[in-house]
């Protein structure tokens, strides 16, 4: 802390506001090429859609103004807002806590002085790369009650498979099985910060005894608590807006059981060319997430260890 | 002896070696090779589809060695569309839009961890929240705007945001930033160094795997993007990757096996790529020496 | 160690280096687009040249959605095209998916392409929101004898609220077909097709075969898509005044017909499911038809190249969609047809109107155009185009195509309906007959749902027009 010249308390304001106006410059010094790309590119855009909302367009059209109208109608009287919902909260509760576990688990076991390791990486990371076209049609073929692997080799061990995507009940888990296979971009997160881990850490609680257990429980997952922080997020963000594997593979069905937020969304959209409508949609899912990631923010104070301290 | 086991199960890494260790390996061995083989399955599948006739793709019981292998679905399928043209324009979004975003993020990131100033994380939230919006209702005011700028055709609308900033990677580096210790920069401040010399010459370098993953995040999504390059780009000779393989599928009767193959050239450079540097993603400099 | 480090600097180094000269390469081509007619500004600069200079061919940009095989021959046709004519370059630009969206933004946006192929319920909408124009002023300028050239089924697709909004470019008719070889296996006359609803249901039931695990080896028919099957039990989804019908006789009982195979009959929904959505059922190679693992099926005219190309040796009949004997109507069709549409916002709508001329084959266009739909496998809109030797040689060559030209005959064709809520209601009544067929709902619940859901939605897109 640096001195003062004269403590008189006024003089000390003086200095101190000089010292947050200082930092304020500095801190959006640092932000402005963001803050001038969310300026042009993304407050219009998102103002625009928000306008939209309160009007009833059909994108060529100018708007016309409905008010509230497109809200209420969205949160009283229409039964597949629900069902989009339900569908929405489902894949969240199952698909974002495997995702997590299974991406956490292969990152630890990588970390270690495994024969292979680079190749193991590249294989668990491939998925991410395979380009979104060819891994949809893949795993059609995959998951073809009729042709697919999956299903013969449930025979060759004599399981009768479910129809997966054609079948009301199971093709939500289909979808969230593939949802697992992409993990490997939270995979890659997580290792580069176990790097950040020091092993002085590590052998000191050996030394005091720890097993293996205790020492993921209490020194890995705290000290790479940041970057699971950050994949929760990223990943609850992902999971309410969930769409390009239903649009592709099942376009909702069979009998909406794939019907997804922003599928019900898009087909608003771009489909019913009710656009008012869907940007109502959007905005109601928006308070949604912002609540949602506002929530786990509160509760991160709890688990999550910033090594840096905080600031 | 269960119990250890199972504790093995959830192994992390260790230096020690006991004879409980060498069944330890084994068993990890054999719990990440099982996982691979499943992770890389579908990828296979696609290599043995490429390889396949038309009508072997589609043949039940599904084959998992072709009775008939057609390799001309490789260089077909490279001049069936104009591969090369798409490579370079593809990469060209790749790199361009790779090295905005690390100049752009990094400096956002710093500005929302290492200064203090008063609406920093209100300000913030708000970069959160550009990512809570369905982009399906902001794509036509965003194509919109490009018309009215005379972006549209070109891959402008596709590079030029990502130098300024992406949510995503803001967030990323923030979260690594903050598990710096504080008082590196502020040793360094009382030498007496600019907050911009601290920011590139002690943080980059330490957040170098986070920058590192970052890159190839964002070439992986210029890469992948399928929907924005269609919806921007209106001539087939700047078409990106991903929308040149869509030239594959068709309302009566796709070419599944050319289609295969294609996806197959596209993904492998990029898995050696992967393969070779993956060291520098996940390596980092050493954290030591510099507590106490 | 430290080799490995040093290809990796060595790797990104040749990789900046090709990218830098790439870009190099790239900016330059993108400065020559953006100077072409593609932004707003650009193009009235155009507009100006166009009136002191005519003699550069104006140039139609257009848009449709068909990739593989189609594309190329697609661009053959465009090439064609534009050898005949000085005055008109086309340029075309295939979109396999998401091609609607891409045209509505780029309508919105100000610079669409001038013509655009789709398929499907989408006039009603685009023709209300003023996403495409009203052809009428240029159809009573260059075309004042259209109606006259196109069936009259073409000529009603096209119209919306009495005016034409676009150009059918083929027809895309349904017939049953039947396996003839299968028939006398199970002691049927092979010349004997089914007339009647009636008739086919007890013809199929003679073909299942189950095999140890109880998965269906081979069976006779199953209905699919209720609105294709909706004209043959006399049903219709709209009345004159472009209300809703749910609660139509026809309707009701061409779904209860769709219930009557997992209730009635008995067959079992997750193995018909297991059956009938495999992929393999979209690729002509294994299309159970094909592989005598069906002995009916319902599709266009292309399968019977299919047939030709895959299994040469069945032998098989055509026959028009069997009709309810209970108020059902004969010979009945769901007209579908790709058409062709301008965009509102269209720089140079004449030139496009020409090229729109060009592909249904008016003019004296009819050889080209019925090149065009034989390569297709589809049937023209026009009875000219019929008629001309390239379409003539393309009938010729498999001489059942000839039975699918009985379909455009018929007076019992049904349309679309051409409301703009259009794609909703079929997707509402795709949603009831799964219903229906996985025993969620009976057909009269299903269909009050439709009703409902229908009727509240004619509300809203009435109520602020």
């Amino acid at each position: 802390m640096a001195f003062v010249q004269g403590k008189g308390s006024r003089e000390y304001l003086i200095h101190e506001r000089k010292k947050v106006w200082y930092s304020r410059r500095l801190g959006l010094a640092f932000i402005s090429p963001w803050l001038v790309g969310f300026l042009i590119f993304t407050l219009y855009p998102m103002v625009s859609s928000l306008y939209y909302s309160l009007n009833k367009y059909n994108i060529i059209k100018p708007p016309q103004w409905v008010g509230l109208r497109n809200y209420i109608e969205l949160l009283t009287d229409d039964p597949l807002m629900w069902v989009a919902v339900y569908n929405t909260v489902y894949y969240i509760v199952f698909a974002l806590p495997l995702q997590i576990i299974v991406a956490l688990t292969l990152a630890i076991l990588l970390n270690s002085k495994v024969k292979g390791l680079a190749v193991y990486r590249t294989i668990f990371y491939m998925p991410t790369i395979v380009p979104a076209v060819a891994s949809s049609i893949l795993w059609l073929w995959l998951l073809d009650p009729h042709i697919g692997i999956i299903n013969t080799l449930l025979a060759a061990i004599g399981i009768d498979g479910p129809g997966w995507l054609v079948n009301p009940v199971w093709s939500k888990p289909a979808l969230i099985l593939m949802s697992v296979w992409g993990v490997g971009g939270d995979m890659v997160i997580y290792l580069a910060a176990l790097q950040g881990v020091p092993q002085e850490l590590y052998e000191s609680a050996e030394l005091d005894g720890a097993k293996r257990w205790r020492k993921v429980w209490h020194i890995t997952i705290p000290m790479i608590s940041p970057a699971i922080f950050f994949c929760l997020i990223m990943g609850l963000i992902a999971a309410f807006q969930y769409f390009t594997q239903a649009y592709v593979m099942t376009e909702g069905g069979p009998m909406d059981s794939t019907l997804f937020y922003s599928l019900s969304l898009y087909n608003n959209a771009f489909k019913y060319y009710k656009m008012g409508y869907a940007s109502a949609q959007a905005w109601v899912l928006f308070v949604i997430i912002f609540c949602a990631t506002l929530i786990s923010y509160k509760i991160s104070g709890k688990w999550v260890h910033y090594e840096g301290g905080e600031k | 002896m269960d119990t250890t086991l199972k504790n093995i199960k959830m192994k992390y890494g260790s230096k020690k070696v006991t004879s409980n260790i060498n069944i330890a390996k084994i068993l990890l061995y054999m719990v990440l090779t099982t996982l691979a083989i499943i992770y890389l399955f579908p990828f296979l599948w696609m290599i043995i589809t490429s390889l396949k006739t038309e009508k072997e793709v589609m043949a039940w019981p599904p084959t998992l060695i072709p009775h008939t292998l057609q390799l001309s679905n490789y260089p077909d399928s490279l001049t069936y569309i104009p591969f090369l043209t798409y490579v370079k324009n593809t990469l060209i979004y790749c790199f361009g839009s790779v090295f905005g975003v690390i100049i752009s993020s990094t400096l956002a990131a710093y500005g929302f961890s290492r200064i203090k100033w008063p609406e920093r994380d209100k300000i913030f939230i708000l970069v959160l929240s550009t990512m809570m919006l369905p982009m399906h209702v902001t794509m036509i005011p965003k194509f919109v705007l490009f018309s009215k700028i005379g972006w549209i055709g070109t891959l402008k609308p596709l590079i030029v945001p990502f130098f300024f900033g992406e949510a995503f990677y803001i967030f990323l580096l923030r979260q690594f930033f903050m598990g710096i210790p504080y008082q590196l920069s502020d040793a360094a401040k009382i030498d007496g160094c600019s907050e911009l010399r601290i920011f590139h010459s002690i943080l980059l370098p330490l957040v170098k795997p986070a920058i590192a993953t970052v890159a190839l995040f964002q070439f992986l999504t210029a890469w992948n993007d399928f929907l924005y390059p269609l919806i921007y780009l209106n001539e087939e000779a700047k078409f990106t990757v991903s929308v040149g393989l869509q030239l594959f599928l068709s309302r009566v009767e796709s070419k599944w096996g050319m289609l295969m193959a294609a996806s197959a050239v596209v993904t492998i450079p990029i898995i050696v790529l992967f393969f070779f540097t993956q060291k520098s993603f996940i390596q980092g400099i050493a954290m030591t020496g510099i507590k106490g | 160690m430290k080799i490995k480090s040093f290809l990796s600097f060595l790797a990104m180094l040749l990789i900046s280096v090709m990218v830098l000269s790439l870009a190099a390469c790239g900016s330059k081509d993108a400065e020559t687009k953006n100077n072409e007619s593609g932004s707003q500004v650009t193009t009235k600069a155009t507009e100006k040249d166009k009136v002191t200079e005519k003699s550069e061919p104006v140039e139609v940009v257009y848009w449709h959605m068909w990739g593989g095989d189609w594309k190329s021959w697609i661009d053959g046709q465009v090439e064609k095209f534009n050898a005949s004519r000085s005055d008109i370059k086309v340029k075309p630009l295939a979109v396999t998916s998401d091609g609607e969206t891409k045209f509505i933004a780029s309508v919105a946006g100000g610079n669409p392409p001038d013509v655009f192929t789709g398929w499907g319920n989408v006039i009603p909408t685009w023709a209300e929101s003023e996403t495409i124009m009203c052809l009428d002023e240029l159809i009573s300028k260059n075309a004042p004898d259209l109606d006259d050239f196109l069936y009259p089924i073409a000529s009603d697709l096209g119209k919306y609220k009495g005016k034409t909004y676009c150009m059918p470019i083929n027809l895309c008719p349904l017939m049953l077909f039947w396996n003839k070889d299968l028939f006398k296996e199970v002691g049927l006359d092979p010349e004997k097709y089914p007339v009647t609803i009636g008739d086919l249901d007890a013809m199929q039931d003679k073909f299942w075969k189950f095999g140890s695990k109880g998965q269906i080896d081979r069976m006779g028919f199953y209905p699919t898509y209720l609105r294709i099957w909706v004209p043959a039990f006399g049903g219709r989804f709209i009345d004159e005044n472009n209300k809703p019908t749910l609660d139509d006789k026809g309707l009701l009982n061409a779904l209860k017909w769709f219930e009557s195979f997992v209730t009635t009959k008995g067959y079992s929904i997750e193995k018909i499911d297991a059956f009938t959505t495999s992929i393999a059922n979209s690729a002509q190679a294994t299309n159970p038809f094909l592989t005598e693992k069906a002995a009916f099926t319902v599709d266009g005219v292309w399968l019977l190249t299919d047939i030709q190309n895959y299994a040469p040796d069945m032998n098989y009949g055509i026959c028009p969609l069997p009709y309810s004997s209970d108020g059902g109507f004969e010979n009945a069709n769901l007209t579908m047809a790709d058409f062709d549409v301008i965009a509102n916002g269209s720089k140079h709508p004449e030139e496009a109107f020409e090229f729109l001329k060009w592909m249904v084959g008016y003019g004296g266009n009819e050889e080209a155009a019925g090149e065009f739909v034989a390569t297709g496998g589809n049937i023209p809109a026009a009875q000219k185009v019929v008629d001309s030797s390239s379409y003539k040689s393309y009938l010729d060559e498999i001489p059942a195509r000839y039975e699918f030209m009985k379909a455009l005959d018929s007076e019992n064709n049904l349309t679309y309906p051409s409301v703009t809520y259009g794609t909703y209601y079929m997707d509402r009544l795709e949603a009831a007959e799964e219903r229906v067929m996985h025993g969620a709902q009976t057909a009269e619940e299903a269909l009050k749902q439709v009703a409902d859901e229908v009727a509240k939605e004619a509300a809203k897109q009435e109520a602020t027009n």
